[in-house]
């Protein structure tokens, strides 16, 4: 038993951290650039007058706050054509430039030179230049030649941008001798390119990085509790997290117990009256109730029952004034009202599941022997079921419990959405579609962990409460 | 009969609590609050920091701006000033030649501990916003072309700010602006010792002492703190509460200062005691909560809802509906990079081949107006005898034949040598996942099949999208223009070296006349220019131009209000019960 337990304990952590590897190497492959979209300012009338240093000087800062200037894992693994300084380009969009240069110019350290030499003409063209004004004109060059993917297209720039600004006196010896240096620089890259590469140089390099990495940092934090903060609203990451799992317990934990007791209760009556047209009938309407999507029910919920149109009962949504001050028949009356209805329609979903296995348990157990025997003896039916069949048919409901505790955890989005309520599937769903990384990894893997201790647990006590499976597994 | 017995009392004593908890909301005797539903939660209550045009709106009845754009007028309204200051030649010193603004802050205007709002607050706001640390703000940007900034040793509500070259959106950045108490959101005075010459210029060099003062003053000026807990301004209304999630509760001040200026400016008025803004995400809850009574404002329903909520006889009764033009401008940017594109025939072979009718049809259920550029139909210089495109498919289909384009290899598409290559007819639509740009898109290509112009839907992430925009990795690309309520500048998008021009428009001509406008000295000479410069994009298409939407809004009959082209379209300081 223990070792069996030990085991699967091990088995956890492994998977545990396979996933661990695969959500954080999913976050890296997100589309877009999370750090740009912070710092950038896309409305037309501001982003003229956004001088491109001091934006380049706000990624810098946001990179290196969110922990970008590390590498991304324990190890990378790229063509030893790259020199290992290209991957501490923190912008995405430069680095994934200047390994294109260095394609194309097969010369690496010399294309460095190239992205420092257009870095330090940034620098110079745009730190004492007011924004729109006519010198100006050398440092967008700089600043979309960064951006830009052809060298050849940066080539051609430089080159007319040089021909306008040798006729403005506006702009600096120094800025026009930078410019003819890179273009001279890029004319010398043209003309040593060589024709081909040693096959050696596409040849894959590892590089290990130690633990000084994104991802490790981020396990760090996440095992240690530090504190993380949201990057949305800056607030304190496990308080959120704390706040919308009280929500998703409260609704998930109510239906989930409404359902079992209900599904229980339906179940064994059906059993019982197996056959019979009341329990045709109920079965009909418990598998209408499962077969609506609960999206569709929860708005017919709320046309009824909210709207105003047909009765006015409940609130359309929302949890109401959570304010402290109110006093407990408030709260508790509050509560009630808010959350019935999508208690109600996580529970009716459930509700025909639960009954169904419940109801195929019980005539499963009825028909075993040691229930005919106990007929056979003389004892009555009510004790019979009772004592007898009802425990035994309940097994199958440890593992509805098992499976259901993940959900209890990670909420329910649509209905979570619909009502209103700011539970696990909202705040999941808004974290990564915002990319808000200190709460999203954390509830995702949080969730990846309750689900496998979930199922660890399920087996156990399947254990503990069936010998039979003892026997089978030893 | 147990069970039945325990569903009993839970039901029992649910309602009974309900009851015993149940308050009215919204009205009593003499007090009332306004309940606004809005689709998504702001991050944060900092109007220099918020992303979300949300967040600056409840923060704006909080923090109020020095000056606000009129919902009727239109035109900036003095509120924390005595009057919309004036431009002023300078003529001597080291800003001759240059323009400098007066500043006058009311002498009514006070923060909540009763100290006055004064020109050492408003240097506190722009020394803030010119912290280097201070990221993610595009205050910097817009106050750029601030010279100097001197206040009065002897007129403590007085302010001069100067610029030394034309800025056509002068007056706007300084005056439109949210005024931040430094009393309240930099306890320490830090940045008491730093002047905001040193601050505004952009050579400046901070000692380390000095960096780790802007730090540590970025630090906690951008944390939650100031972001949802700490929300103070000289605002009608006071920040009470947030409930994550769930709503944001502003209560009117006990002793407004607004009610006591003599002719106040409509956005000094302040009727609701209460102001609730509750956060429903989804529209039918959200429409249910209308018809219920929980709210009182609905805005931003998607067309063919408020068409139908129109029809609707439980609403019917109980609600206006509005339809105030919104300040926006829908289009298609095309990039004249593209070298099928920098062609004028082809583009208006493309503006030629839409379904307009359609598209506002089908997309804005008649709700939107047609419009001819990047002139809201609403301005007074809108050229009224230029009239929008219609669909012409022979005159699109003549205007790519009269570009050299012709089907040569018999495969249904135009080609053309280009550069000495043969190329199709083919160019890329880029819209990002959201569903309105997909369905423009869509019609687009649709239309453009029909005159022999293949166009390919490229639909990526909305952060890829807003990337490749700003890379100029597209070809065509749904976009819309947001301009301010009262002026436009069309330097950033149209002049040629503006880093701004997104579709690489390079017109001498064009160039010219956003110069003139830029200095125009009447307003006479102004709209002049800004007809010849709507005649010159017209004739040039550098963007087909579709639509200017109207808003959408449904508010409670039981109060008096105004709408207006203004976003949020509404003013829920304004709501007055009826009588």
């Amino acid at each position: 038993m223990i070792r069996s337990l030990l085991r699967k304990v091990f088995y956890a952590i492994v998977v545990l951290w396979i996933l661990s590897v695969i959500i954080f190497w999913l976050s890296k492959q997100m589309p877009g650039d999370e750090v740009l979209d912070y710092v950038s300012i896309d409305d037309t009338r501001y982003a003229a007058l956004i001088n491109p240093l001091d934006q380049r000087t706000s990624y810098g800062q946001v990179a290196r706050e969110r922990g970008f200037y590390f590498p991304g894992f324990y190890f990378s693994v790229s063509p030893s054509l790259f020199p290992d300084s290209v991957d501490l380009i923190l912008n995405r969009d430069e680095k994934v430039n200047v390994k294109n240069w260095i394609t194309v110019y097969k010369q690496p350290e010399r294309v460095l030179g190239f992205y420092h030499l257009l870095l330090q003409g940034m620098r110079s063209s745009c730190s004492s230049v007011q924004t729109g004004s006519p010198g100006f004109q050398s440092c967008l060059f700089y600043a979309q030649s960064l951006a830009t993917h052809d060298p050849e297209i940066i080539y051609t720039n430089a080159v007319a941008v040089s021909g306008q600004i040798n006729t403005d006196s506006s702009v600096t010896a120094s800025i026009r001798e930078d410019l003819s240096s890179l273009i001279m620089m890029m004319e010398d890259l043209k003309k040593n390119k060589p024709s081909g590469l040693a096959i050696s140089s596409w040849m894959p390099t590892i590089r290990w990085h130690g633990t000084q990495n994104q991802y490790h940092q981020w396990m760090r934090g996440l095992l240690l509790q530090q504190p993380l903060t949201s990057l949305i609203d800056g607030r304190n990451a496990w308080k959120k997290i704390y706040e919308a799992l009280s929500w998703t317990l409260l609704l998930n934990g109510l239906s989930l117990l409404l359902a079992l007791a209900a599904g229980i209760r339906i179940g064994i009556w059906s059993g019982k009256h197996h056959g019979r047209g009341s329990e045709k009938s109920i079965n009909w309407i418990l598998f209408a109730l499962f077969a609506i999507p609960s999206f569709w029910l929860a708005t017919l919920l709320i046309y009824f029952f909210a709207s105003g149109e047909v009765i006015k009962v409940f609130p359309a949504g929302g949890i109401g004034d959570q304010r402290g001050d109110a006093g407990i028949f408030s709260t508790v009356g509050n509560l009630f009202m808010h959350l019935f209805l999508p208690v109600i329609c996580l529970a009716a979903g459930a509700l025909a599941y639960v009954s169904r296995q419940m109801k195929e348990s019980f005539l499963h157990e009825a028909k075993q022997p040691y229930a005919l025997a106990l007929k056979a003896h003389g004892v009555s039916k009510k004790t019979i079921h009772r004592f007898h069949v009802i425990p035994n048919a309940l097994f199958p409901i440890i593992t509805i419990i098992g499976g259901s505790v993940p959900a209890l955890l990670s909420g329910s989005l649509i209905i979570e959405v619909i009502f209103n309520i700011p539970g696990m599937g909202r705040l999941m769903y808004s974290s990564l579609l915002a990319r808000d990384w200190p709460v999203a990894f954390p509830l995702l893997m949080m969730a990846a962990f309750v689900t496998v201790v979930s199922y660890i647990l399920t087996d156990l006590i399947y254990k503990w409460a069936d010998p039979r499976v003892k026997t089978v597994e030893g | 009969m147990r069970t039945k017995g325990i569903i009993f009392f839970v039901l029992v004593s649910g309602i009974t609590f309900s009851f015993l908890s149940c308050k009215n909301n919204t009205t009593t005797d003499d007090t009332y609050a306004v309940n606004v539903r809005l689709p998504n939660e702001p991050e944060n209550l900092h109007p220099m920091l918020t992303k979300s045009s949300f967040g600056i709106q409840i923060a704006s009845r909080v923090l109020l701006p020095a000056a606000e754009f009129d919902p009727k007028t239109l035109k900036l309204s003095p509120l924390l000033l005595t009057e919309i200051p004036a431009a002023r030649e300078v003529t001597e010193g080291p800003h001759a030649g240059g323009t400098v603004y007066q500043l006058n802050f009311r002498p009514e205007a006070v923060w909540d501990n009763g100290q006055p709002v004064t020109s050492a607050d408003y240097l506190f706001t722009i020394k803030a916003a010119f912290n280097p640390y201070i990221t993610g703000s595009s205050w910097k940007g817009f106050l750029a072309y601030v010279s100097e900034i001197k206040t009065d040793p002897s007129d403590a509500k007085k302010v001069e700010v100067y610029f030394d070259s034309t800025y056509i959106l002068a007056l706007e950045a300084i005056t439109n602006i949210n005024i931040y108490p430094s009393h309240v959101y930099d306890p320490d005075r830090i940045l008491d010792e730093f002047p905001v010459e040193q601050m505004i210029s952009p050579d400046q060099v901070w000692t380390p002492e000095q960096d780790t003062l802007l730090k540590k003053f970025a630090s906690s000026f951008q944390s939650v703190t100031y972001f949802r807990d700490t929300v103070q301004g000289a605002g009608p209304y006071a920040f009470d509460s947030w409930t994550t999630g769930e709503s944001i509760r502003l209560k009117r001040k006990q002793n407004w200062w607004g009610d006591t200026v003599a002719d106040a400016p409509l956005l000094l008025k302040a009727y609701p005691d209460e102001i609730n803004y509750k956060f429903i995400a989804d529209a039918a809850t959200a429409e249910a909560a209308l018809k219920s009574g929980e709210v009182d404002i609905l805005s931003e329903i998607p067309p063919a809802d408020f068409v139908k909520m129109m029809n609707d006889d439980a609403l019917k009764d109980g609600f206006e509906f509005d339809t105030p033009a919104i300040m926006q401008i829908f289009y298609i940017e095309i990039n004249h990079r593209d070298p099928i594109l920098s062609d004028k025939k082809i583009r208006q072979a493309l503006a030629y081949s839409i379904d307009y009718d359609g598209i506002m049809n089908n997309m804005l259920a008649g709700l939107g107006q047609r419009t001819i550029g990047p002139i809201h139909p609403q301005r007074g210089y809108y050229h009224k005898s230029l009239q929008p495109l219609e669909q012409d498919l022979n005159k699109s289909m003549a205007l790519i034949k009269e570009a050299g384009w012709e089907d040569t290899n018999g495969n249904g598409t135009p080609d053309k040598l280009l550069s000495g290559k043969r190329e199709e007819l083919i160019v890329d639509i880029k819209v990002s996942t959201k569903e309105e740009g997909q369905s423009l898109a869509a019609i687009i290509k649709d239309n453009a099949q029909r005159v022999g112009i293949t166009v390919n839907i490229v639909a990526v992430d909305p952060s890829q999208f807003t990337q490749d925009i700003r890379a100029l990795k597209f070809d065509m690309a749904p976009m819309r223009n947001r301009p301010l309520a009262s002026i436009d500048d069309l330097y950033p998008a149209f002049y040629s070296t503006s880093p701004a021009n997104r579709s690489g428009i390079q017109n001498a001509e064009i160039d010219e006349v956003i110069t003139d406008i830029r200095t125009s000295e009447s307003t006479a000479e102004r709209d002049s220019n800004y007809y010849k410069l709507q005649e010159l994009i017209y004739q040039e298409q550098p963007a087909i131009y579709l639509y200017v939407p109207m808003d959408r809004i449904i508010i409670s009959k039981k109060y008096k209000t105004i709408t207006s082209s203004l976003k949020p379209g509404y003013f829920e300081n304004l709501f007055e019960l009826r009588a």
